[in-house]
């Protein structure tokens, strides 16, 4: 699979030249698969949020690159609006952002700045609303009459309305209940697989990461310190606990059982993998009882 | 933009201006204040200059901050001073086109008028500087608590402005939130002409709205649930005491003052 977007070696810094000078990126390699869905996982502070900020060019790099399909975005004022488009963002609690009479018309609000026809447009913000399962009633009320979760996804449908080919989200599911979150991500992949968007995604939920992502970035610091496939990442258990990240609960129900004599996998990430593990596990202590 | 604006903000630091007592800070200012209008001539108004540097230096804040403080309100300055170059016809013509004409006494009230300027904003901003925006309530509370008396409810009108200063930098940190949202969605703030950025700013102002409506009813809720009410009687985590430096500053400011009266009386008015 190809790259579509890359930063290289891009570095920057908050508040340079006061006391509160503080390096949130430094030396930052990410590179993201078309039509993959990466996570990017950390702690609070460890430049996540910094960094997706640099993928649409809201902002520099002090240092280094951000290619989009092999393109500095940042050389200049039309490739920095191009990448306003291509790269759709979404900010953690986007419902904050909805300012319109409707839904309708705030889902309309990205596809009209790119200058599309009102028919486009209507097009565009009728197959968002699919993808995020908003209902025609729903479109015409105002977006400070619906509920917690449609908020969320209505602004989600803003952001998709522009049919970026990278879509960027900051804790999608942030402050959602259990079955919320599972819907958030869903719909999410759901838009992955039927448009082949990339999916960049920010998240602090493991059990999430591991079900639905296909590549895993730990930032730590201002830098990236894993990469690498579900398995490839999670399987560095030690250093994830080191590092005070959790893994999947389930991950780690395995660890312990292991560490408790049980000859279990622990590769094991999602409620159907312990699924199977357990029954290998059970299958092996059969043969051995025979 | 917003970075440069440093009038209203504070400094923390440890010199004798930041350790003074906030109240006599407040009444010192206010007296300095109206003291540098008391001025008739550039003699007394060079007391004043006098007694604004040595503060500020007094006070160790950094003179780049001072000087970019002045900078932000360069315009005020500027357009004052222009404006009494031409309203004042006094003295000797150097100068005359049209309708416009210029004098010295113009000039001379020119100068004056940016000195005032100048000194009113170094006293003033030198409060805000060296006083927390949560000790400055305090005092004006206290300073404004005899009006308790005419039933002016002195305690929640000090509330609200705390409440107000803390919310400056939670707003301004929404609006980058939410200016960064709406960009990525491809609002253009910076291009077009004027009603057009005036109606770019539509998607910002709207949820900034909504959304203190709502912080404003989860804090009240917050404070309710607390109980909180405007009783009397509520006593205080840090309680004020005047020291002897207070009285000091105090002595000084009258010094100033009669120094004022006395250049006024001896030189006469010049302006």
């Amino acid at each position: 699979m190809s790259v579509i977007l890359e930063t290289k070696g891009i570095v920057y810094r908050y508040g340079v030249g006061t006391p509160f000078e503080l390096k949130a990126l430094d030396d930052v390699h990410f590179a993201a698969e078309k039509g993959a869905m990466t996570a990017i996982i950390g702690h609070t502070g460890s430049g996540k949020s910094t960094l997706i900020q640099h993928f649409n060019a809201l902002l520099q790099p002090e240092k280094g690159q951000v290619l989009l399909s092999g393109e500095d975005v940042n050389r200049d004022k039309e490739t920095k609006r191009r990448a306003r488009f291509r790269v759709g963002m979404c900010f953690q609690y986007p419902e904050y952002q909805l300012f319109e009479s409707t839904v309708y018309r705030d889902i309309c609000f990205g596809p009209k700045n790119m200058g599309l026809s009102e028919d486009e447009i209507r097009v565009r913000v009728e197959k968002a609303a699919g993808f995020t399962g908003l209902t025609k009633s729903m479109l015409e009320k105002s977006p400070f009459d619906l509920s917690g979760g449609e908020r969320r996804r209505a602004a989600i449908a803003g952001v998709m309305a522009m049919a970026p080919e990278v879509l960027v989200m900051d804790e999608p599911a942030a402050g959602l209940d259990p079955k919320g979150r599972r819907d958030i991500f869903r719909l999410i992949e759901n838009y992955r697989t039927s448009t082949g968007s990339t999916i960049i995604i920010v998240s602090h939920s493991m059990e999430d990461v591991a079900a639905f992502a296909n590549r895993v970035c730990v930032m730590r610091g201002g830098r990236i310190v894993m990469e690498g496939t579900v398995d490839e990442v999670f399987s560095r258990y030690d250093e994830l606990r080191q590092m005070r990240l959790t893994v999947p609960k389930i991950t780690d129900v395995f660890h312990t059982l292991r560490a408790r004599g049980f000859a279990v996998d622990t590769n094991v990430y999602t409620v159907e993998q312990a699924r199977d593990a357990v029954l290998r596990a059970l299958g092996k202590a059969g043969d051995a009882a025979c | 933009m917003l970075k440069d604006i440093t009038i209203g903000q504070f400094f923390p630091g440890d010199s004798i201006i930041h350790r003074l007592d906030a109240r006599m800070k407040l009444i010192v200012t206010f007296a300095a204040i109206i003291e540098i209008f008391v001025c008739r001539n550039f003699y007394a108004l060079a007391l004043t200059v006098v007694y604004a540097v040595a503060a500020v230096l007094l006070s160790k804040i950094k003179l780049k901050v001072i000087f970019r403080g002045l900078r932000s309100i360069l315009f005020i300055i500027l357009f004052t001073s222009i404006l009494q170059i031409f309203y004042n016809s006094k003295g000797d013509t150097l100068f005359e086109w049209w309708k416009i004409k210029i004098t010295t006494g113009g000039l001379i009230a020119a100068a004056f008028m940016v000195i005032r300027i100048v000194t009113l904003i170094l006293i003033s901003s030198l409060l805000t500087y060296t006083t927390s925006p949560t000790t400055l309530t305090d005092a004006i509370e206290r300073v404004l608590s005899p009006l308790k008396k005419l039933h002016v409810p002195v305690g929640t009108l000090a509330m609200m402005m705390t409440i107000a200063l803390r919310f400056i930098p939670t707003l301004v940190d929404e609006v980058g939130k939410i200016m960064n949202a709406q960009k990525a969605r491809g609002a253009d703030l910076d291009t077009g002409s004027v009603i057009q950025r005036a109606k770019a700013l539509i998607p910002i102002f709207v949820p900034l709205f909504v959304n203190s409506f709502r912080r404003a009813y989860e804090l009240a809720f917050a404070m309710e649930c607390r109980c909180y009410s405007d009783a009397e009687h509520r006593t205080r985590l840090k309680v004020m005491k005047l020291h002897a430096r207070d009285f000091g500053y105090l002595g000084v400011d009258l010094l100033l003052l009669g120094g004022i009266i006395a250049l006024n009386i001896l030189f006469g008015k010049q302006i």
